[in-house]
């Protein structure tokens, strides 16, 4: 489980720091609109929900892509 | 006696299965202090890289810290340059520098980040020093995991935690510092008024810190490394690794100091395991090249010590290449080499990239201008029977003193800026001025023109910016 959760966390770290870097590079946190409106918070605090977001993200991929790799045994043993 | 491995390549064997399914169940590492020609170097790039690291968000430039990637106002400053967003293309150059120096030194001479510059090394470095100052040596180490949990124990456990804390904390400190003025960051801390986020970040830092170097160590190096992974396609059998020279060492076995080997059959290696005993990952380099080795040589040092106590030449375990210890020639020819094809292309790229950095930041202009036509309307009347269309220009002053800027248009005849000039814009500052623009429209057909604004600073006539637009007539 441990080594699953590094899997997951860790490559997923690794790009959403990435993904966090070319986009906020690209797009000023201060031209983001929240539902509709301007994004009011302190760019500190965008970025740093941006980059807990970006992982989150990748994380989820990440998640994924080990689900997927079960074997068909060991689906089938637990199903 | 062992047997004798046949290539100084690893081979999987069994025992290497049995590792990797016991992978979760991680024999926990106690490396043995070594001390040496290779460690006194490691320790005088922790200090180099550590003083850096720790001390230059405390430098000052212009009045300003003088490295500061100021994300609020978005913009990086490094000493004298400033960096805004639209600078992007060199931070991308500057990674593609990094990488293409990790692919040569790589190629030539192995994994020499990993053993001396990597953070995960260096701290893990630290880490262990002051795990040696409190715990004592290996062996004490040791006995001390061993023993039942008493006072002494205790005692010690929770100081030594204590200072991985501090040093982590200041870690993660110096990092939100490079975010936000530091000495403004020292205040907030001191006064305890730290922003929320300035506190997440340097306890998430310091926490990272604090597991990846007092905890996780070469687990880092083993599983969570993406170089450890792709390192071996840089290598090639000319390139410097740590190894082993199994046909000297070979076989290996123990004996007392007066006894020669020969007559015992033996080869060097006198099996003291002390090469073993270093490694902060645990491996055994007389089963050759192994991906988790950091190239951090804590090895030869251990072993060249023991060759000297011995009396043996140096070198059992040394620097060298895979053509070189099978024989194919001379250690003292390996410098010959070194300029090889895959050397002379990672060379080659790394100089065009290096040089279309430096090159293109001298060159970079210090003004940037962006002119958008007034939304508002497409042209209004002016007195006298002219037309005038209004214009945003966006001025961004790069430099770090404020200048003044004079505007002229041409493509028409008669066209002429009638906003008051110069234009003042602050250092490094952003800025965005209405300029109007007038033209008498007599026989200018109706529509469309394409004029072309020119804009100069005044105190550096050599400093220009021409940007197109397009002004309406009825």
């Amino acid at each position: 489980m441990g080594k699953r959760l590094m899997w997951i966390l860790w490559p997923s770290f690794l790009v959403g720091g990435a993904a966090e870097a070319v986009f906020f590079t690209l797009i000023d946190p201060q031209e983001l609109y929240l539902l509709g409106e301007p994004v009011h918070w302190s760019p500190t605090a965008v970025y740093s929900v941006g980059f807990f977001l970006f992982w989150m993200i990748a994380a989820a991929s990440s998640a994924f892509t080990c689900f997927l790799q079960r074997s068909a045994t060991d689906v089938n043993q637990q199903g | 006696m062992s047997p004798l491995p046949d290539s100084s390549l690893a081979v999987p064997t069994a025992a290497d299965e049995v590792e990797t399914s016991l992978y979760e169940v991680r024999q926990r590492i106690y490396p043995r202090a070594v001390s040496g020609w290779f460690a006194r170097w490691r320790v005088a790039l922790v200090v180099a890289t550590q003083l850096v690291f720790y001390g230059v968000p405390w430098l000052t430039w212009n009045d300003r810290q003088a490295v500061l990637f100021d994300l609020v106002s978005r913009k990086f400053y490094i000493f004298g340059l400033v960096l805004w967003p639209q600078d992007f293309i060199f931070l991308t150059a500057l990674l593609i520098i990094s990488a293409y120096s990790l692919f040569l030194f790589t190629t030539i001479a192995g994994r020499l980040w990993c053993g001396y510059a990597c953070p995960q090394t260096v701290y893990t470095e630290m880490f262990m020093w002051i795990e040696r100052r409190i715990e004592g040596d290996r062996v004490r180490r040791m006995r001390l995991d061993q023993s039942p949990l008493d006072a002494r124990k205790l005692g010690l456990k929770s100081l030594k935690h204590g200072v991985w804390i501090a040093l982590a904390l200041w870690t993660g400190f110096t990092f939100v510092g490079y975010f936000t003025p530091i000495k403004l960051l020292a205040g907030e801390v001191a006064t305890w008024t730290l922003g929320p986020w300035e506190m997440f970040w340097i306890l998430f830092y310091a926490f990272a810190t604090y597991g990846n170097a007092g905890w996780m160590r070469e687990q880092v190096c083993k599983y969570m490394c993406p170089y450890a992974r792709f390192q071996s396609v840089m290598f090639d059998p000319d390139t410097l690794v740590i190894t082993y020279d199994a046909q000297r060492g070979e076989p290996r076995g123990s004996r007392g100091k007066s006894a020669d080997p020969k007559t015992l059959g033996l080869g060097d290696c006198v099996d003291c395991n002390i090469c073993v005993q270093v490694c902060p990952t645990g491996i055994d380099i007389r089963r050759g090249l192994q991906y988790e080795c950091i190239g951090c040589a804590a090895c030869i040092d251990g072993c060249n010590q023991v060759m000297a106590r011995m009396g043996y030449p140096r070198g059992l375990i040394r620097y060298s290449t895979e053509n070189a210890v099978s024989g194919k020639y001379r250690d003292a020819e390996i410098r010959r080499h070194v300029l090889r094809p895959r050397v002379l292309v990672y060379s080659a790229l790394l100089g065009i990239v290096v040089i279309a950095f430096f090159g293109g930041l001298l060159l970079r202009s210090p003004l940037k201008v962006d002119v958008l036509r007034d939304r508002g309307a497409l042209m209004r009347d002016a007195p006298g029977g002219q037309i005038e269309n209004v214009y945003r220009l966006q001025f961004i002053n790069a430099d770090e003193i404020a200048h003044r800027y004079l505007v002229t248009v041409e493509g028409l005849p008669g066209l002429r800026v009638v906003t008051a000039q110069p234009l003042a814009v602050p250092p490094a500052t952003t800025r965005a001025f209405p300029v109007s623009v007038r033209v008498d429209p007599a026989g200018l057909a109706a529509g469309s023109h394409v004029i072309q604004f020119h804009i100069s600073d005044i105190d550096r006539p050599e400093v220009q910016a021409h940007e197109k637009s397009r002004f309406f007539v009825r």
